[in-house]
């Protein structure tokens, strides 16, 4: 694992306390926007302004439990890293469904059923690897970060379903809010690029109050607040609804699938090596995420999941640590018990957040892209990411055309995430059909036919969605192999087997078995003679590959490249 | 920390290889970096298939030493023979190439002073000695 | 599709030649024909621009080696450059950084075969 050097304070350093809490206040002010979603949910369901302060304090306290959750490393919850915890559109949806079946006893109720689910899905993700590869995860992130876009040019604007124009106050503090941001990023070093956005929603939270856009008294309860209050739970029941049990279903699988994106991405921005996930952390993050949902469902609050955010903002500020998750969870704990700061963030102004929203999006963005590039893709590969990735934005943009959609179907059809989603799982699904993960081809004698080489390992290559930089290792391997072996009579028979861990190159020909030398030739030794040639081809061939052996049969030669995936 | 090795190599050219497995061996030991020991291998295998290839025309058997030093901060080689005078900082050179015979060097000496950080050459008492210096962090744990 | 192409531009005092393709036992020879033609018509600096290649194999390494050996002998300067991610690893791997003039970009080496007459 190899520290990249962008990085400021990795997942297992500590900053300095200062830092710290700093760091831990932007985030929670970045994942306090997401409290528009139980607000949301607090509106739809006309709760008294207590009430609304409850529920908003009880959802805080989810959030706090959620990030320490996602954060830890037990052997079963965790996954060690910062991942962030945030309430999502992936469960507003059904939520908002479960509101109007049954109230928010429902909607608590089947969040627990949603969490539960998603406890059960997370020790089978191993085993479910081939239906859920990593381009698909890329896929996920990079829609995550299209409507993480789109909701902060919303909040930004001040543009609703209900008025269609751009609010010029809204503009101008979402501008300015987004400029500090990005100028501090971009061109300043240390404590300017780590507190990028906690200073820009500053200042955006500024120039709000000065437009007359903050209006904290709307939302303080009659009778005054107290400074700190424990939240009553009264409000709060639990019940079920078979109905609902599909959406609640693809729900948990979408926020699944998210979760293992963020955490692969959160792996990603750690290790400069990093080039697939690692299983044993998904699954971690994907049981903490079910059991954060589990408690927010008991506590009364929607269901939340990792949030892309605040990874794209830790690798944007050169701050991993997993202190900082900690740190925000333990804000979050407090902020539920002192209602006066809860309501400050709960608060926020909807530009502020659009600007914040916007500014990480970009890094979520090009992260889920990367992801995705870093692999090579056939036509079916190509299909399966290009059409999930256009229905995903397509059901954004079309929403109201979609609404006509059965009531089940709409979790999966009135969320673009969701959809991409299940498109792309069902899509892959469906192409892998036809594809075997073991070919050869047999070369015919009369000379090293490159081109047939160099074809064939491309395109398995891009059909098992391989990384580029194994093949063209592999590529290499097979070629140098060729022009030490020459010619043999019959030919040679080249068979290439893949998993998602290994690929296993296998040269068969008639002939002598090659020698790979323990030693490097020298300058001289390979321009002096064809011997030190052929040492050099043997000792480029033993580096280039991660084990090579070679074993006769007969008079016949089988060589082995192995390259670990 | 210092440690001293001497080979004692004759004009014959697969004695090379003693002093190459010695370098090896020593590299093992003492953790001398990879690169390192690359570019030493490298820089050696030219000087000493030199002296091998050049140093003596009478045809006889005839003995060099080569001292390796490996300190805590670099390795040293030194290659002493009582051959024919033999500068290899202007014996590479392309107008000095001997009459009729393969110019001397393989890569030449740009490629040996772009290996080494220190290359010298004196004739003392009848014998060339060449030395060649690689600084290096020894010992340290190597990934 | 890959087969090797050679290509040549002059910057200055300095021959640029660009490869690009595959450099395997087969176009190996042309590379280092080329380049001795070069050197033997009197080139004094010779840039090879290894950006667009895909790989080398053990024949294309001992072709460069064997090019960089004519150039010391008519005292020219051989230099690489734009040495891939892939491509820079089969260098290193073959314990042949050091062994060449390597630079990081053409502007790079430009500047340091430029030698005194550079501005």
């Amino acid at each position: 694992m190899t520290r990249p050097p962008g990085l400021i304070y990795a997942v297992d350093e500590t900053p300095p306390r200062a830092i710290l809490i700093v760091s831990a206040l932007q985030h929670i002010g970045l994942m306090a926007i997401t409290l528009i979603f139980p607000i949301i949910l607090a509106r739809e369901a006309n709760l008294s302004r207590i009430q609304f302060l409850d529920l908003i304090s009880l959802s805080m306290l989810g959030l706090g439990v959620a990030n320490i959750c996602f954060c830890i490393r037990t052997r079963l919850i965790g996954s060690g890293y910062l991942c962030g915890a945030a309430y999502t559109a992936i469960f507003l949806g059904p939520s908002l469904f479960a509101l109007q079946r049954g109230g928010l006893a429902l909607v608590f109720g089947m969040t627990v059923v949603g969490g539960i689910v998603q406890v059960a899905l997370a020790p089978l993700l191993h085993r479910l690897r081939a239906l859920l590869p990593s381009e698909i995860a890329g896929l996920v992130i990079a829609v995550v970060g299209l409507t993480l876009a789109g909701l902060g040019v919303r909040y930004g604007l001040g543009i609703s379903p209900q008025q269609q124009k751009i609010n010029p106050d809204y503009m101008i503090v979402a501008g300015i809010s987004l400029v500090t941001m990005t100028v501090l990023n971009v061109w300043s070093k240390g404590y300017g690029r780590m507190f990028c956005v906690l200073i820009g929603m500053v200042v955006g939270y500024v120039v709000s109050a000065g437009l007359g856009i903050f209006d904290l008294a709307g939302i303080v309860p009659e009778g005054g607040l107290s400074v700190v209050r424990l939240p009553r739970i009264q409000h709060v029941g639990w019940s079920f609804d078979p109905v609902l049990v599909a959406p609640f279903v693809v729900a948990s699988l979408a926020a699944t699938l998210r979760a293992m994106g963020d955490v692969s991405n959160a792996q990603r921005i750690n290790d400069a090596d990093w080039v697939r996930p690692n299983f044993a952390s998904l699954a971690g993050g994907v049981s903490a995420n079910g059991v954060a949902v589990i408690f927010c469902g008991l506590v009364g609050g929607c269901g939340i999941n990792t949030y892309s955010s605040t990874i794209g903002l830790s690798g944007a500020t050169g701050v991993t640590s997993r202190s900082v998750g900690y740190a925000i969870g333990v804000g979050f704990c407090a902020l539920a018990f002192i209602p006066p700061l809860a309501l400050v963030l709960a608060a926020m102004p909807l530009p502020v957040m659009g600007a914040a929203l916007f500014f990480t999006a970009a890094f979520v963005f090009t992260s889920g892209l990367q992801m995705i590039t870093a692999r090579m893709l056939d036509a079916r590969k190509t299909l399966v990411i290009g059409f999930s990735f256009a229905m995903a934005v397509v059901a954004d943009l079309y929403h109201e055309a979609l609404t006509e959609v059965p009531n089940v179907l709409q979790p999966i059809f009135g969320n673009g995430l969701v959809l991409g989603t299940v498109c792309a799982v069902v899509l892959n699904l469906i192409m892998r059909i036809g594809v075997r993960q073991q070919v050869s081809i047999k070369l015919p004698p009369g000379g090293i036919n490159r081109e047939a080489v160099e074809r064939f390992l491309s395109e398995q290559g891009a059909r098992w969605a391989a990384r580029r930089d194994i093949m063209r290792r592999a590529i290499f391997g097979v070629v140098q192999v060729l022009e030490v072996v020459g010619d043999p009579p019959g030919g040679v028979e080249i068979e290439a087997s893949f998993d998602e861990f290994d690929l296993d190159i296998r040269i068969r020909y008639v002939g002598a078995l090659l020698t790979i030398p323990e030693r490097k030739p020298t300058p001289r030794e390979i321009v002096e003679s064809e011997q030190g040639e052929r040492l050099l081809a043997g000792y480029l061939l033993r580096q280039s590959a991660d084990c090579i052996t070679a074993h006769e049969n007969g008079a016949s030669v089988e060589m082995l490249l192995h390259y670990d995936h | 920390m210092t440690h001293v090795v001497d080979v004692r190599l004759h004009n014959d050219i697969s004695d090379i290889g003693i002093v190459r497995d010695t370098l090896d061996n020593l590299a093992r030991e003492f953790r001398i970096p990879n690169r390192a020991l690359t570019q030493l291998q490298v820089a050696l295998d030219e000087i000493v298939s030199n002296v091998i290839k050049y140093s003596w025309d009478d045809g006889a058997r005839h003995e060099f030493l080569v001292r390796i030093t490996v300190q805590p901060d670099r390795v040293d080689l030194e290659i002493f023979d009582d051959g024919t005078e033999f500068d290899p900082m202007t014996a590479f050179l392309p107008n000095h190439a001997p009459e009729g015979r393969p110019r001397p060097g393989g890569l030449g000496i740009h490629m040996i002073k772009h290996l080494v950080d220190r290359f010298d050459y004196e004739r003392v008492d009848g014998r060339n000695h060449t030395t060649l210096s690689k600084t290096c962090e020894v010992g340290s744990p190597e990934e | 599709m890959n087969a090797l192409s050679i290509g040549q531009t002059r910057a200055g005092g300095v021959c640029i030649v660009t490869l690009s393709g595959r450099i395997d036992s087969t176009s190996a020879s042309d590379v280092m024909a080329e380049l001795t033609r070069l050197i033997s018509s009197g080139e004094k600096s010779i840039l090879v621009d290894l950006g667009a290649v895909l790989y080398l194999t053990s024949a294309a390494f001992r072709a460069l080696l064997v090019a960089t050996d004519e150039a010391e002998r008519r005292a020219a300067k051989l230099a690489l450059c734009n040495l891939a991610g892939h491509v820079r690893e089969l260098f290193e791997m073959g314990g042949l950084l050091d062994v060449f003039a390597i630079h990081n970009s053409r502007e790079d080496a430009l500047k340091q075969l430029g030698g005194p007459r550079a501005p």
